[in-house]
């Protein structure tokens, strides 16, 4: 879902483009690096980036007779991943505000987040989370467009409702409000996208020379020792900040703030609901809960260790090097690279 | 006639494709952040006359013009409509049309940046626009990748159209479930004929010396004076009525 020209105010359009940058400068970066050492895969990336474009103008049938085009946000992130997809996405968002008038370039960033970083990043994660499961390529790579398409329109309603919320039931009424008028639409349509993704990737899978399989399992890497600290320096930062940042809060659990809004906003409310068993004693409650916050460590320990000790008695001796990042524009690329040299010489 | 088609063709052929693209762009973004910016009333109707004016004046056609801002337009109504839209907690369902005027700014405001954005998308090529930004130093890997990709697209446009012509003409749009086949057909087909032709164009490119920089002649333009002048004096006209207005 583009966001037009002008329909976020300054102060939000300036924000999401903030929110967005990073992403874009990371993916051109990686993509740069790619393309020094590999100059000749230049033209493939771009083809695949023109493509996204391309299937902006293919009409997909939705249910209730009308058309509309996929977003092909699942369909990239299964094919290159979501890291190049920030960078080849903020370049066709840029064609299509100035060569459809689909969207903006003030609203750019706004749309870039939704449409460049959180749709491939949730259908690449649920892609790769199918194909750990033994899920189907095809099969994964449609569930992953459906839900990719899905996240990037509920995130465009999060950034209209934060822009307009409603005069009277501010942020979350506007939320249901946009969630509800654009599901009448999106919902198909996010189905009817899976079911072409699916069929589309099926279709290169068992008609085309085009090599899908091997890149398709994506490298089960241990994390390096960087991004580890990384992860822990940024647990200590969240951790401390709001305890630095504001010191006379009290901390309140956020059960007992629902329970406090509930009463603001409804005082006359009648619970509908009661637990069967109360815990004697407030020490007896303290203890069940830190029992189970020590249940849940112990289990998310032992499954950590031992995925690791398996990954690392995976990893064969030749084991390929892949970029968990551009797996697949590299994989496609590798083939047709190799397709290149052997007819270039044969032509020399 | 699809707006991309339209976009193209007016961007290379309009009156003012020989003007330098630092005035064109400095119109455009006065105006865009004339709609952003200011108040709604008077700012967006005068920024769309701006636009139609412009229009006139680059000889655009105002059917091209139509053709391209008509799609955005209907989203930013249904958009704007759904703005206005009020629901009651405690009744939970959509109670009328709480704040109609917010909803007419919004839409003015858009439908004017929108209008804004399109006149200079009619009067600047993609190739001019992307080796001017080389220039002013944007990173090579942007621009080139850009390049490469708007010229394939019109290619693929091509493909895309041709196939669907084939499927079509062989009752290949006939009922839902025949429909979601054979777009996927076409998706994939689209694909694979993107990627082959890649290939062959890198195999030509090789074969040539490639080493990943396109060369492309650009026109050098001369900055018009008249033309700057006469849009600080549009700006500035807006931005008055628009203060005196407030006031």
């Amino acid at each position: 879902m583009h966001i037009a020209e002008g329909f976020l105010p300054p102060l939000h359009a300036g924000a999401w483009t903030v929110a967005s940058a990073p992403f874009v400068v990371h993916g051109f970066r990686v993509l740069k690096r790619r393309l020094d050492a590999h100059p000749e895969e230049k033209v493939m990336v771009a083809a695949s980036g023109a493509f996204a474009f391309v299937l902006s103008a293919l009409k997909i049938p939705s249910v209730n007779g009308s058309s509309s085009h996929p977003t092909g946000v699942g369909l990239g992130a299964v094919m290159f991943g979501p890291t190049p997809m920030a960078a080849l996405g903020s370049i066709v968002l840029t064609f299509q505000a100035l060569l459809l008038a689909h969207g903006g370039l003030t609203t750019l960033g706004a749309n870039v987040f939704s449409m460049g970083v959180v749709g491939p990043m949730v259908s690449w994660w649920i892609y790769v989370g199918l194909r750990r499961l033994g899920v189907a390529l095809d099969i994964g790579g449609g569930v992953a467009a459906a839900v990719g398409a899905l996240s990037t329109y509920v995130v465009s309603a999060v950034q209209l409702a934060l822009a307009h919320p409603d005069v009277n039931s501010g942020f979350v009424g506007s939320l249901g409000k946009f969630l509800g008028i654009f599901a009448i639409t999106q919902l198909p349509l996010a189905a009817v996208e899976g079911a072409v993704t699916m069929l589309a990737l099926r279709w290169v899978l068992t008609r085309s020379s085009i090599d899908l399989a091997s890149p398709r399992t994506p490298p089960r890497q241990p994390f390096g020792r960087r991004s580890v600290w990384l992860v822990v320096a940024a647990i200590i930062g969240l951790v401390t900040f709001p305890l630095v940042a504001r010191r006379s809060a009290q901390f309140i659990g956020s059960d007992s703030r629902a329970t406090s809004a509930v009463r603001a906003v409804d005082p006359g409310y009648e619970q509908w609901f009661a637990g069967w068993w109360s815990p004697p004693s407030g020490g007896v409650e303290s203890f069940l809960f830190t029992l189970q916050a020590a249940v849940g460590a112990g289990v998310v320990g032992y499954v950590v260790g031992s995925r690791r000790r398996t990954a690392v008695a995976d990893v064969p001796v030749h084991a390929p090097v892949h970029q968990a990042d551009a797996p697949t524009v590299a994989a496609i690329v590798e083939v047709s690279s190799e397709h290149t040299s052997a007819q270039s010489k044969a032509t020399l | 006639v699809s707006a991309i088609s339209v976009v193209d063709t007016v961007a290379h052929i309009n009156g003012w494709r020989h003007h330098h693209i630092a005035d064109k762009a400095l119109l455009a973004a006065g105006l865009v952040l004339c709609a952003l910016l200011l108040p709604p009333w008077p700012a967006s109707p005068m920024v769309i006359v701006t636009c139609l004016a412009v229009c006139v004046l680059a000889r655009i056609s105002l059917r091209d013009f139509v053709t391209v801002i008509k799609v955005s337009i209907g989203f930013i109504v249904v958009g704007a409509l759904a703005t206005s839209l009020t629901i009651d907690v405690h009744a939970g369902v959509p109670v009328g049309f709480g704040d109609w005027p917010a909803a007419l700014n919004l839409a003015g405001r858009s439908i004017a940046g929108t209008s804004a954005v399109a006149v200079f998308a009619l009067t600047v090529p993609i190739p001019e626009l992307l080796a001017r930004l080389r220039q002013l130093g944007v990173p090579a890997i942007v621009c080139e990748l850009s390049l490469l990709m708007y010229r394939m697209i019109a290619v693929g446009l091509h493909r895309l159209r041709q196939q669907r012509l084939a499927q079509a003409s062989r009752l290949g749009y006939v009922g839902f479930r025949q429909s979601v086949a054979s777009a996927a057909v076409l998706m994939s087909a689209t694909f694979v004929g993107s990627l082959r032709q890649a290939e062959r164009l890198q195999v030509g490119l090789a074969a040539r010396g490639f080493d990943g920089t396109l060369f492309v002649l650009t026109e050098q333009a001369r900055h018009c004076l008249p033309m700057i002048a006469m849009t600080l004096v549009v700006l500035l006209s807006i931005i008055g009525v628009s203060a005196a207005v407030a006031m």
